[in-house]
């Protein structure tokens, strides 16, 4: 009762032109709210039953076991690179500082595709075996790829650098006092390691595992493609394999919690880090001895290798030597939809980032505003599969109402919202706001209240204090949030899978239908366009955090 | 003949439905070019009054007029934009994507139809302010003392009706403040600016101010001229406030043939006692400061009618070999 009284006094307080932002923030958490609804509403199916008594407890399992395994495979990889990039000296130390976020531009389906045609029967390593040692198929044990470890490996390889950026800056900026403290307490450098340097950023290690776990719940292509049954290919062989689109949604809701839990967990742990000082001297790393300096080169080069240069090479010969029709019109009409598709989404992404952003600064201290912002921006965290489910469902009844109405006066409708372009930039809002928003508030952040008192008296007005002031001094994280957003829609796959309007194929979707009818070779131009495409945001994030982690 | 540039009345500011009270029915005038110092401590309610007077705030009741113009009433809240006035922030707040040049030239497009007159004004603010050679930089290049300079530069620029000031000179070298201000109060004088500045620092506000007000929980205490502030404190907060001091009740005071001054307070500063051997008055050193050209000494005197120890401060040479539980004879001038 308190809550809704402390809420309905906030809205009162809001100007006119707030409404219509407050609604759009209100339908930004459709998908969630589809979800929640999908569980109170009896199933005339018996879908559900049926899927408790077979493979649910296979998803349960299969998607535990992956995120564990992907738990385990990114901390090992990130932290021990952002180990020796942060603190050690060595040979070809600023090379692979930024080499080793390239694999973040490999979306985990991609690799998994170039990996099973490296590895699989018919494929260069095992071809090369049988023939160097004239063995013929079952004299030898090879591991599957398309199995849950590999999707593992596969994952872990590519998602690594979130906790590989968060916890290279962390270790580079801890304090020197601390670490002479603990010399002086006697500890010796592994010592040092595990009771000073890693507890104090772990916090930050934590939320750059929950961001790439939330990628590894989010991803559909990689576990499809191996034929790993887990929550998001199970929603959408219940959505379209049994076209059951409501069961599909309860299965989201199991799915759902395990984001939350992430969510919260990445939340808390990111208020921690805050609480965290990292100031005074920085330490200075540590010249590793010849032998150690071999160790890590070969640690760094492997990791790149095989988390980016293999795939890349092997992507490349298929684009430029076996693809049999590689860069022809219908390449070039895949190209023209994806760009439309996410240069529309970016500038929308960017232009009501802004608008909640201003809404936000403008109607301080309301923190019914504050709250609503923040929940917009958390649906980086929502699987594509979930946000697919979650718009689809609300749309296709409302389609189905309007049609109904109009089929009384004689007008045929059809399906104006579902299976169109609006319902999947829509759905890639509702993902990929948070990016745009991030970046927006923080610039806006910096921007300090008495910059704009500033121009208040110097006779400036709000209009003028827009156009003189923050947009000149917001321009540069603007653009760079168009540039994410509109990589990360390039990426997205599920969402677009499903939600796509007939007969309109982007290049991520291409590539997944022409991988999976094991056209490896004639995906890659496709895949090879999807990568380049996604090096520009990584390289310009390397080049972000390193001038942030100097300025401090 | 002088003209009232600002005059603030029976100001009052309250949050929150009434819950804290920031500013208490505070009043002040400024004539023309009179320079004036808000002193108290943080949380007094002083930035309150100058972001009111500013426009950032609005108050609860009172007025505030800009020369003839109503700014605040009741009825009437002219907008920030069109006071007129300049501000110089604590933090500077100077605009990172412009140059000196274009910082202090931000404003003058509302002032200046003409831009040919935009030159020539930027030209010789920059002159005034010694910042000819660095025009052209931008302010992450510039030392705290000239983003000082160029936070001024640019307030005045559009030579508005009044300037004010928030601790303009707490994020530079404590040793620079006191001449800064010096500097400042030379400048302002010298272009007949009527400016309002708040403090902590008494070193600072004596340093620059004509008139000085000492606020303390939203009221201003007392607002007179710095000579004033310091010889007659109209009350205990103030005395005790400036300088240092002792104050004392009527019959301690008795003790020690003290008269109180023009508002009834019984004001004891160090400067009033002089040590004197052949003195009227004993007391026992309690402690001994050292303050580098001078001891500063706290002493237990007793009183005649045995109530409890009153403790006196006194100053003597930092050559003296005085030490504690040593007593001391006095007069009292």
């Amino acid at each position: 009762m308190y809550l809704f009284n402390s809420v309905l006094r906030s809205l009162k307080g809001l100007p006119l032109w707030c409404w219509p932002l407050i609604v759009l923030l209100m339908s930004f958490l459709t998908p969630v709210f589809t979800v929640l609804v999908s569980l109170f509403t009896p199933n005339e199916k018996d879908t559900w039953a049926h899927l408790a008594n077979t493979v649910l407890i296979e998803y349960v399992t299969n998607s535990a076991l992956l995120v564990l395994g992907v738990a385990i495979g990114v901390l090992i990889l990130g932290i021990s690179s952002a180990w020796l990039i942060g603190r050690c000296k060595f040979v070809g130390r600023k090379f692979f500082a930024w080499a080793l976020v390239l694999p973040l531009a490999m979306p985990a389906y991609i690799i998994a595709y170039t990996y099973t045609g490296m590895l699989d029967y018919s494929g260069p390593l095992q071809s090369l075996l049988r023939h160097t040692f004239d063995w013929s198929y079952g004299d030898y044990y090879f591991p599957e790829i398309k199995s849950l470890g590999g999707a593992i490996c596969m994952m872990s390889l590519v998602l690594y650098p979130y906790v590989y950026l968060l916890a290279r800056t962390a270790f580079a900026n801890q304090s020197a006092s601390l670490s002479e403290a603990a010399q002086l307490a006697g500890l010796n450098a592994w010592q040092r390691f595990f009771k000073v340097s890693l507890p104090l950023a772990r916090p930050v290690i934590i939320v750059g595992l929950s961001l790439a776990l939330m990628e590894t719940l989010a991803d559909y292509g990689t576990v499809q493609y191996f034929g790993v049954n887990v929550f998001s290919t199970g929603i959408f062989r219940t959505w379209f394999g049994l076209g059951d689109a409501l069961a599909a949604s309860q299965l989201s809701s199991i799915l759902l919690v395990f984001v939350l839990f992430l969510l919260g967990v990445e939340q808390f742990s990111r208020r921690k880090a805050n609480y965290i000082q990292q100031g005074g001297r920085a330490v200075r790393p540590v010249l590793l001895t010849f032998s150690q300096q071999c160790g890590a080169v070969l640690f760094c080069s492997l990791v790149m290798l095989l988390g980016f240069l293999l795939p890349f090479i092997q992507l490349l010969y298929w684009a430029l030597i076996e693809a049999e029709q590689a860069f022809d019109a219908d390449f070039w009409q895949l190209v023209i939809n994806s760009l439309k598709l996410a240069g529309l989404t970016s500038l929308l992404a960017v232009a009501i980032a802004l608008a909640f952003a201003y809404m936000k600064r403008l109607t301080q201290p309301n923190r019914l505003t504050a709250a609503l912002v923040f929940l917009a921006g958390l649906g980086y965290a929502l699987p594509g599969t979930i946000i697919a489910v979650g718009v689809m469902l609300p749309f296709a009844q409302l389609d189905h109402f309007i049609h109904h109405q109009a089929a009384q006066f004689d007008i045929h409708t059809g399906l104006i919202f579902s299976g169109s372009l609006f319902m999947l930039v829509f759905a890639y809002l509702i993902r990929f706001l948070a990016v745009s928003l991030g970046n927006v508030q923080s610039a806006m952040q910096e921007i300090t209240p008495h910059i704009d008192e500033a121009a208040k008296t110097l006779g400036e007005k709000t209009t003028g204090i827009i156009y003189r002031i923050h947009l000149p001094l917001l321009k540069t994280s603007l653009l760079s949030s168009a540039l994410l957003v509109f990589v990360d829609t390039l990426k997205e796959l599920p969402a677009t899978m499903a939600l796509r309007p007939f007969n309109f194929n982007t290049l991520a979707v291409r590539s997944f239908e022409l991988a999976n009818d094991e056209q490896l070779a004639n995906a890659a131009p496709a895949v090879i366009a999807i990568v380049l495409v996604g090096l520009i945001p990584v390289i310009w994030l390397n080049a972000s955090m390193n001038s942030s982690s100097q300025s401090h | 003949m002088t003209q009232t540039t600002l005059s603030v009345h029976q100001l009052s500011l309250t949050y929150s439905g009434g819950e804290s009270q920031v500013l208490d029915r505070a009043s002040l005038s400024l004539q023309q070019g009179e320079i004036a110092c808000l002193l108290g401590a943080s949380g007094c309610g002083k930035t309150s009054l100058l972001r009111c007077i500013a426009g950032f705030e609005m108050p609860t009741s009172g007025t505030i007029k800009l020369g003839e113009t109503l700014a605040f009433s009741e009825s009437e809240f002219l907008a920030v934009e069109a006071r007129q006035i300049g501000m110089v922030f604590q933090d500077y707040a100077l605009f990172p994507h412009l140059s000196v040049r274009g910082n202090i030239g931000f404003g003058l497009k509302n002032t200046y139809r003409d831009k040919s007159q935009h030159v020539t004004i930027i030209h010789d603010v920059l002159h005034l302010l010694g910042l000819d050679e660095h025009a052209d930089k931008y302010p992450h290049q510039l030392s705290g003392g000239q983003q000082q300079r160029v936070a001024i530069g640019r307030a005045i620029a559009s030579k508005p009706k009044l300037l004010l000031l928030d601790e303009p000179f707490s994020n530079l070298d404590l040793h620079l403040r006191e001449r800064l201000a010096h500097d400042l109060r030379q400048l302002l004088k010298s272009q007949n600016i009527t400016a309002l500045m708040v403090t902590h620092d008494q070193q600072e506000a004596f340093a620059f101010a004509d008139y000085i007000g000492v606020m303390h929980a939203g009221k201003i205490e007392q607002w007179g001229c710095a000579d004033a502030i310091y010889c007659q404190p109209e009350s205990n907060y103030v005395a005790n406030f400036i300088g240092d001091g002792v104050v004392l009740d009527a019959t301690q005071a008795s003790d020690l043939n003290i008269v109180a001054n023009a508002s009834g307070v019984y004001l004891l500063r160090p400067e009033h006692l002089q040590l004197d051997e052949a003195g009227k008055f004993s007391a026992t050193i309690a402690s001994v400061h050292p303050q580098g050209h001078s001891l500063l000494l706290r002493c237990a005197f007793e009183l005649s009618c045995g109530q409890q120890n009153i403790e006196l401060l006194m100053r003597c040479s930092a050559h003296s070999d005085l030490a504690v539980a040593d007593v001391v004879r006095f007069n009292v001038a």
